[in-house]
C-alpha cells in the first residue's frame, strides 16, 4: 500500500511525505495497529477517520497515557527532564512491561504506527520498538513552514472522513488495567480495617440469626455416620 | 418441619434514615451506569438489550454463589427472564446450589462440541443457567480465542434475557477485572470478617483504577446479625471514603445471616428461597431482590428514555478484545 516505505538500519519503515489519505487507508487495512507518538493535531485528525486503532503517546503531552499503558509509575516520568532521557533510562522496563502486557492483558499488536512531527523525540522509542517483533512504521507529515496543523488539514480535506469514531481507545480497558503498585493496599488501609475489630462484636443476648432454629434431630442433614 | 413465616421488617433490616443517607441512595446519579453511558455514548457499540449485573467478591468463600443463585431464582419468580452465568469456570458450583445436573458446560463450548445456547439449562423459577463446569483450567488460563468464542455465544442470547447475572470467581485477576469493569451493575458480596472486608476493599480499589464514579452494591453475607452487618459495611465505607474519596460510592444492598437454614439448603442442593421460603435469610434475600428489581426498572427506564447503555458483551468484544 505504501510503496515509499523504506527500511532503515533499525528496520523501521519510515513513511515520509505520503499523503495522509494513504496513511489512513493503510491503517484501516491493518486493524491490529498501535499508533504511537502522535501529536494532538494528528490525533484529532487521524483517530476519527481511522477508528479501530490503539493509541499510545510519546510526546510530552501524552506521557500520562504511555505511563498508564506501560504500567509505569508516573513518578518516573516526573523525574525525567525529557522524553528522550526517560525512554533511554527505561528501555529494560519498557521491554518487560511490553511483554507482560502481551501475556496478562492479551495485548498483542502486530503493527506500531508512529506519527510524529517531532522526529527527534520519537527516536528513542523507535529504537526500542524496532527490537520488538512488530512492524514499525514511522510517519512524518509534510511540513509547510511551521504550520503543520494547517498542512494536515489541507491533506485530509482531500479524503472523505469516515465520520464517526469507532473507538477512542483512550478509555480502552487495557490501558486502564491497574498496575500492582496502584492496587496494592497500604499498611494504613489495612490497619484501619483491623482497628477496634477485636472489640467490635461482643456477644449479644439475642441473635437474629439464631431465631427459628428448628430441632436439628428432625433434619436428614444431621443424620448419617458422622452425626449418629 | 414447620416454619413460622418470618415477617420482613424493613425498619429492622435496613438502616436508620441518618445512616441510610450515607450509603443507601437509590436515586443517586453517582453510579457506574451513568458514567458508562457518557463514556460510550459517542461510540458505535450496540445498545444493551439486557442489564448485566456482575456479582463478585475479593475473597473466596463469602457465599457469593449462594447469593447469586438465590437472587436469580427470586428475580425469575417475579416474571423476569433471568440468565445466570457461572463464570467461575472450572470450579463452578451454581448448578449444585440450584439442584441441577447439567449434561454439558462451557468446556463443551470451548472444545467446539456445543454452542452456548445448547448448554443452557432451565432452573428453578424458570431461570436459565450457563453452567461453568469443572475439571478444566480456570478463567485466567483461558486463551483469548476461547474466551471470545464464549462471549460471542453469550452475546447472541442477550435479547433473550431481561437480567443477566454473572457469578464471577473470587480475586482480582485481569480477566475478572475486565468482566467487572464492563458490567452495568456491580454487586460485591463480603462477610463481616476483617480479612473479607480488606479483600472487598482491594477489589474496589482495583476497580477505581479502571473506572471512576463506581457505585458497587454491597451485600454483607454470613453475618450473625444486623448490627454486625452494619458495622462491617460502615468500616468498608469509612476506609473507602478516606482513601478513595470521590471515586467510589458503595451502597448497602442488604445483608444475609448465616444460619442453619442456609447451610441446610446448600447441603440439600436446593435454593434457600425454595427450600426454606419462610426463614429469615430468605426474607433478607427477598429484600435484596426487591431492591435489585427496583434498580432494574430504573435501568430500563433510563435505557429507554435517556441513555443508551452499551451491550455488555459488545463492550467486551469491541473494547476489551478490540474486535
Amino acid at each position: 500500500m505504501i510503496s515509499h516505505a523504506v527500511h532503515t538500519k533499525r528496520a523501521v519503515k519510515s513513511i515520509k511525505n505520503i499523503p495522509l489519505s494513504q496513511v489512513i487507508a493503510f491503517i484501516q487495512e491493518n486493524p491490529q495497529i498501535i499508533d504511537a507518538g502522535i501529536t494532538p493535531v494528528d490525533r484529532d485528525l487521524i483517530i476519527p477517520s481511522v477508528g479501530e486503532i490503539d493509541l499510545i503517546g510519546v510526546s510530552n503531552n501524552n506521557l500520562v497515557m504511555i505511563s498508564t499503558f506501560l504500567e509505569l509509575n508516573e513518578e518516573h516520568l516526573r523525574r525525567a527532564p525529557s522524553i528522550n532521557q526517560w525512554v533511554f533510562e527505561n528501555i529494560s522496563v519498557l521491554k518487560h512491561t511490553y511483554f507482560q502486557n502481551r501475556i496478562t492483558h492479551h495485548f498483542s499488536p502486530k503493527t506500531i504506527f508512529i506519527c510524529s512531527r517531532i522526529n527527534e523525540s520519537a527516536e528513542p522509542l523507535i529504537q526500542f520498538l524496532s527490537d520488538l517483533p512488530l512492524e514499525v512504521y514511522k510517519y512524518e507529515p509534510v511540513v509547510i513552514g511551521n504550520n503543520v496543523s494547517l498542512n494536515l488539514k489541507m491533506v485530509i480535506n482531500d479524503t472523505p472522513l469516515k465520520g464517526s469514531c469507532q473507538k477512542t481507545n483512550i478509555n480502552n480497558i487495557f490501558t486502564k488495567l491497574p498496575s500492582r503498585e496502584e492496587i496494592a493496599l497500604t499498611e494504613e488501609e489495612v490497619s484501619e480495617f483491623f482497628e477496634d475489630a477485636e472489640d467490635s462484636f461482643f456477644p449479644t443476648q439475642y441473635e437474629e440469626s439464631d431465631a427459628h432454629v428448628p430441632a436439628m434431630e428432625n433434619e436428614t442433614f444431621f443424620k448419617g455416620p458422622y452425626f449418629s | 418441619m414447620s416454619e413460622e413465616r418470618y415477617q420482613p421488617d424493613e425498619e429492622n433490616l435496613f438502616l436508620d434514615p441518618e445512616e441510610v443517607a450515607d450509603f443507601e441512595d437509590f436515586d443517586s446519579n453517582e453510579s457506574k451506569l451513568t458514567d458508562d453511558s457518557k463514556e460510550y455514548s459517542s461510540i458505535e457499540i450496540q445498545p444493551a438489550k439486557s442489564q448485566v449485573i456482575c456479582i463478585a467478591s475479593g475473597k473466596g468463600g463469602t457465599g457469593k454463589t449462594m447469593v447469586a443463585a438465590n437472587l436469580a431464582v427470586l428475580l425469575a419468580k417475579q416474571g423476569l427472564k433471568v440468565l445466570l452465568i457461572d463464570a467461575d469456570f472450572g470450579l463452578a458450583n451454581s448448578h449444585l446450589i440450584l439442584g441441577l445436573e447439567p449434561e454439558h458446560d462451557v468446556s463443551s463450548v470451548f472444545t467446539g462440541e456445543k454452542t452456548v445456547s445448547e448448554i443452557i439449562i432451565e432452573g428453578p423459577g424458570g431461570l436459565k443457567l450457563v453452567p461453568g463446569g469443572s475439571g478444566f483450567s480456570e478463567l485466567a488460563m483461558l486463551g483469548d480465542e476461547k474466551f471470545l468464542q464464549l462471549i460471542k455465544g453469550l452475546h447472541e442470547l442477550e435479547d433473550k434475557a431481561d437480567i443477566i447475572l454473572v457469578d464471577l470467581p473470587a480475586g482480582i485477576n485481569p480477566q475478572v477485572m475486565c468482566l467487572l469493569n464492563a458490567a452495568h451493575e456491580l454487586i460485591i458480596v463480603t462477610t463481616p470478617e476483617v480479612t473479607s472486608l480488606v479483600d472487598a476493599y482491594a477489589l474496589i480499589k482495583s476497580l477505581t483504577k479502571m473506572s471512576e464514579n463506581i457505585a458497587p452494591q454491597i451485600i454483607i453475607n454470613r453475618s450473625k446479625d444486623k448490627a454486625r452487618a452494619i458495622v462491617a459495611f460502615q468500616k468498608l465505607l469509612s476506609v473507602t471514603q478516606k482513601h478513595l474519596t470521590g471515586k467510589v460510592f458503595p451502597k448497602f444492598l442488604g445483608w444475609v445471616p448465616q444460619n442453619w437454614y442456609v447451610i441446610n439448603s446448600v447441603a440439600s442442593r436446593k435454593p434457600l428461597v425454595n427450600r426454606h421460603p419462610q426463614c429469615f435469610a430468605t426474607a433478607c434475600l427477598e429484600l435484596i431482590a426487591s431492591k435489585t428489581l427496583k434498580r432494574h426498572v430504573k435501568w430500563v427506564d433510563q435505557q429507554t428514555e435517556t441513555f443508551v447503555y452499551p451491550s455488555y458483551f459488545a463492550k467486551l468484544e469491541h473494547v476489551v478484545y478490540g474486535r
